[in-house]
């Protein structure tokens, strides 16, 4: 159930979700109900809560990968940080090395008088611009 | 002539009756001659014998079988008790028996120091008259000695018990209780002693009895202490055991199950109105005599302490169950232990009563802990040191330690803040936990030095108790567990810093407590039980899945109880090894704020905005989600971790990740379709009825929707499980009588249930937990027809840590009989290879035995 692509809020996604069908022109017709056949049997079911489980991540390397500067994963927490997620997003350079803002901001403050670079391949250091930010 | 003054001599010594009709004169001249004849002490001697063979003799005859205990009254003398029959006995035979052989013996007497004060000459000193006296002395107590009553000193001793109740009861009636009867007059002291209307004056015996009657108690002992020195102090022994046994029945009668109200104090005050002022009369003491009165007293006193304490003690479990009512019981047992020397027999005797009363398989987990609470409380009350404790929950922590739902146990009590109502224990911990809590911003207060960063503060306190840990480490190293579950306890260090003051010498017993290791600080309930595995780790982790379990199965986003709980158990364990549980209530915060903004309409102008049709589906959407740190989370173990959703949740749930993603970039999410709750209604044949299930179970009856029936076979395959998994979580609604499950010769079919179908359970909604947690295994193999076995055999193995094939199809054969055990040995072989298989046994070849 991952969702395919990082890339979203164009017009080509919604007519993707558009295309598939009757089903979900039927459910926004009849708000809380999600049955979906005609009542086909003598069973009717109306769900009011689907309390479902979801598990965020970054989405940086494979699950378990850790940040280059602290090791920590990065989906957990960096050391200075409380609680992950939003108090401790990670950022991507445009060499495509990936770490938590916060360890990445504390590498590129300690070289301040060099040019900034990736602290693992060494290349100049640019914030990757994450592609739909300005979508918020 | 003198052949006839000796004659008359020797009758006059045997006190003949012929000598009575002498002339004083005749018998003047006879001793005369017999002066002269210089042969006083012959004479002496000859009295001595005639006294021995002749009245002596006899008096002793006459009073050893007075005093000889009929054989029906032995056993109550022996063992000390009031018998009435006994009591009459005593009065009316022994005693007046005894005065009378004190009588002659003292008479006797007076006629020896007349006969030889005759016999000597008037220039014979009267020192020489007192030598005689002496000799008669000696030989009265050689006689009594030898052939006197054997059980005098327990004769006597009933003597006094006798008398002393019968003052005990008349002083009761002056204070104003009118009851004799036994079974009530505790009753009626406790209601007096509560209206305070007992004055507690204390009167003489005299004041109290008459003077006849004190007169008559005092002259048992004086006529005694007459006849002979020592029968004086067997007296005195006798009445000083007569009146330890009224003590001790004082005690037991008006104490014992008593707990409410405070029984030592009064039971002093008796002491001093009733057996101290007994004494005094009985022993003929005066006001001058103060030294003794003084160590009578302390001996009476103590007495008290020890019958009071032995009794407590014996009572203690009953104590600790009814705490904190029986605190009074408490403290004055305490005051008996300052008293006596009785910490070891109760730390014996409470061991005792807790291995046959407590630690033992019939008791549940909760009671335990209870009791171990209880226990707790109770001895740190007793013993501030907490040295008795230690000595004591040894035995309690062992056992704790084998059942396997301790801590699950002591995290539902620690969080569970009794709002459930289930019995009024529940919320003991949780209380407890709010306690400390209070102590603790108290203390912030005082010190007035703010904690600016949880994490410094941690760290200093980490420091100091590990510093304190060494030195007790190298004390104690035979410690077997150390207990250092509170490294990180910031409020147990400030404890040790700011009771420098209050520092007391640690009790005797330390020492036998040293070799089981380190001194535990009291009053910490908590740490004491979460002590009892030696780690806290343990403990937070069960927390943790709890708190998992729980935050998933619900269906709102209120945590206010989890949170609160969190934060007292963050004071309590520290801020660092509940971090995890943090993040997951953060966690669930977060999911509900995300969720709103899911389901809001996007402000107008992002590209989100224009996809109307996909807002109007979230908006809408029944689905809600709870979105995990997951490396935070519990690993969650189900059998199942990915299927088939119905098509358009699916879509709702595509959607609303995708949302998700747009807000929240690059973050984005992964839905864990086993996970969650679905609360649905279902209408089926005319009812309709509301259920909380879990996703899977909510997908399978969903298909039902399109077919009336399905094959097994079919169903899984849709579904994306396997056959195994689909029956186990269809059975909810098999149960609940939606479906009903065929074999048409081919396979297994599920259909619904028709309105002529008989279905056994009807019983409409049936939320129980198992089914929601999918955690329902009893059917698996019921077609097998061995399932109900399992139990029986669970538990014999938990009886027998191994058992043989042969011996497991024997007990079933012999034990079960409903339903009836008519399997063969190879049914049950298969079985039992079934069990291994499921890990749930072991076999290692010939037996089986429990994982």
């Amino acid at each position: 159930m991952v969702v395919e692509t990082r890339s979203h809020g164009t017009s080509a996604d919604v007519q993707r979700v558009r295309s598939p069908s009757i089903d979900v022109v039927d459910v926004s017709a009849r708000p809380s109900a999600s049955t979906a056949s005609e009542g086909a049997t003598s069973l009717s079911i109306d769900v009011k809560t689907w309390r479902a489980v979801g598990a965020w991540t970054w989405g940086a390397g494979d699950a378990g990968d850790v940040c280059g500067i602290c090791r920590i994963a990065y989906d957990g927490c960096p050391p200075d940080a409380k609680f992950p997620g939003d108090d401790s997003p990670v950022v991507w350079g445009r060499c495509g090395h990936a770490f938590h803002l916060q360890c990445i901001t504390k590498w590129l403050s300690g070289n301040a008088q060099d040019a900034p670079r990736c602290p693992i391949c060494r290349g100049a250091w640019e914030f990757k611009e994450l592609e739909g930010t300005g979508a918020g | 002539m003198a052949v006839d003054a000796w004659c008359l001599a020797r009758s006059l010594a045997a006190n003949d009756p012929s000598t009575s009709a002498l002339s004083a004169k005749d018998v003047d001249e006879a001793f005369a001659t017999l002066r002269r004849s210089n042969c006083s002490d012959v004479l002496e001697r000859a009295f001595l014998s005639a006294f021995a063979s002749g009245v002596g003799k006899d008096a002793l005859e006459a009073w050893c079988k007075s005093c000889e205990v009929p054989a029906t009254l032995v056993r109550a003398l022996n063992d000390g008790v009031s018998d009435e029959r006994l009591d009459a006995w005593t009065r009316e035979r022994a005693a007046p028996a005894t005065l009378k052989f004190a009588e002659i013996v003292e008479s006797e007497r007076c006629r020896a120091r007349a006969f030889s004060s005759r016999a000597r000459s008037e220039n014979e000193t009267s020192a020489s008259v007192e030598a005689f006296v002496r000799v008669f002395d000696a030989e009265v107590g050689a006689m009594v000695c030898a052939r006197g009553p054997p059980r005098l000193s327990a004769i006597l001793s009933a003597w006094y018990r006798v008398q002393a109740k019968e003052y005990d009861r008349a002083v009761r009636r002056r204070w104003g209780e009118t009851s004799d009867d036994e079974e009530n007059d505790l009753m009626e002291t406790n209601m007096l002693e509560r209206q305070g209307t007992i004055s507690m004056d204390i009167a003489g015996c005299a004041e109290v009895m008459g003077l006849l009657w004190s007169a008559a108690t005092a002259e048992m002992r004086t006529a005694l202490a007459k006849c002979h020195e020592s029968l004086g102090r067997v007296a005195e022994n006798a009445a000083a055991r007569a009146l330890g046994g009224c003590v001790q029945q004082h005690v037991v009668r008006r104490c014992e199950g008593a707990f409410d109200a405070p029984k030592l104090r009064a039971t002093l005050r008796w002491v001093r109105a009733v057996p101290l002022e007994f004494f005094k009369t009985a022993l003929s003491l005066s006001a001058n005599d103060g030294a003794a009165i003084d160590s009578w007293r302390g001996r009476l006193e103590y007495a008290v302490y020890e019958h009071l304490g032995a009794l407590r003690i014996h009572e203690l479990f009953d104590i600790i169950v009814e705490y904190p009512d029986s605190l009074p019981a408490i403290t004055d047992l305490r005051t008996c232990l300052q008293n006596t020397m009785l910490h070891s027999v109760l730390v014996d005797s409470f061991v005792d009563a807790t291995r046959s009363r407590l630690l033992h398989a019939g008791a549940s987990t909760v009671d335990i802990v209870q009791q171990y609470i209880g226990t707790i409380k109770t001895l740190l009350e007793l013993d501030p040191s907490g040295v008795v404790l230690e000595l004591v929950s040894g035995p309690i922590k062992e056992y704790l330690r084998e059942r396997k739902d301790t801590i699950r146990c002591v995290v539902t009590m620690l969080t569970d803040d009794g709002g459930g109502g289930e019995g009024d224990g529940e919320g003991a911990l949780y209380a407890e936990l709010g306690r400390l809590a209070r102590g603790e911003s108290m203390e912030f207060a005082e010190s007035s030095v703010p904690a600016p960063n949880p994490s410094v503060g941690l760290m200093d306190a980490d420091n100091l108790d590990r510093m304190d840990s060494i030195t007790a480490e190298m004390v104690a190293i035979a410690a077997t567990i150390t207990e250092d579950a509170h490294e990180d306890d910031i409020v147990q260090t400030q404890q040790v810093l700011s009771g420098w003051d209050a520092w007391e010498p640690e009790p005797v017993e330390t020492e036998a407590a040293a070799s089981r290791g380190r001194r535990r600080k009291g009053g910490d309930i908590i740490g004491l039980l979460v002590g009892i595995y030696g780690s806290k780790e343990l403990f937070i982790n069960e927390y943790r899945t709890m708190l998992a379990e729980k935050l998933l199965a619900k269906t709102t986003y209120d945590t206010d109880r989890e949170m609160h709980a969190l934060e007292l158990l963050k004071l309590r364990f520290g801020e660092g090894s509940l971090h995890n549980c943090e993040v997951m209530l953060k966690d669930f915060a977060d999911s509900k704020r995300t969720n709103a903004n899911i389901k809001v309409q996007p402000t107008t102008g992002t590209p989100s905005a224009k996809d109307r049709r996909a807002n109007d589906i979230l908006m809408h959407t029944p689905v809600e989600a709870t979105i995990v740190s997951s490396m935070f989370w519990p690993a969650f173990s189900t059998d199942v971790t990915d299927f088939k959703l119905p098509q358009e949740i699916q879509e709702q749930m595509d959607l609303y990740a995708k949302r998700y993603h747009q807000i929240k970039a690059p973050r984005k999410m992964e839905w864990r379709p086993a996970l969650g709750i679905v609360v649905m209604d279902v209408t089926h044949n005319d009812r309709t009825f509301e259920v909380s299930v879990n996703p899977l179970q909510a997908t399978i009856l969903h298909h039902f929707q399109r077919a009336e029936s399905w094959r097994a076979s079919d169903l899984a395959h849709e579904v994306g499980v396997s056959v195994d998994a689909l029956r186990r979580r269809i059975a909810v609604w098999i149960n609940h009588g939606v479906l009903i499950e065929r074999n048409d010769g081919q396979g297994v079919v599920y259909a619904l249930t028709e309105l002529t179908d008989e279905v056994d359970a009807m019983d409409g909604v049936h939320n129980d937990d198992e089914h929601i947690s999918g955690v329902v295994t009893a059917e698996e193999s019921a077609a097998a027809g061995m399932m109900v076995y399992e139990q029986y055999v669970m538990g014999m193995l938990t009886n027998f840590p191994s058992l043989s094939l042969d011996r497991i199809h024997n007990m079933l054969k012999m034990f079960v009989v409903d339903p009836v055990y008519d399997k063969s040995i190879e049914d049950l072989e298969q079985f039992l290879l079934g069990l291994v298989a499921q890990d749930k046994l072991s076999a290692d070849g010939t037996s089986f035995s429990k994982k």
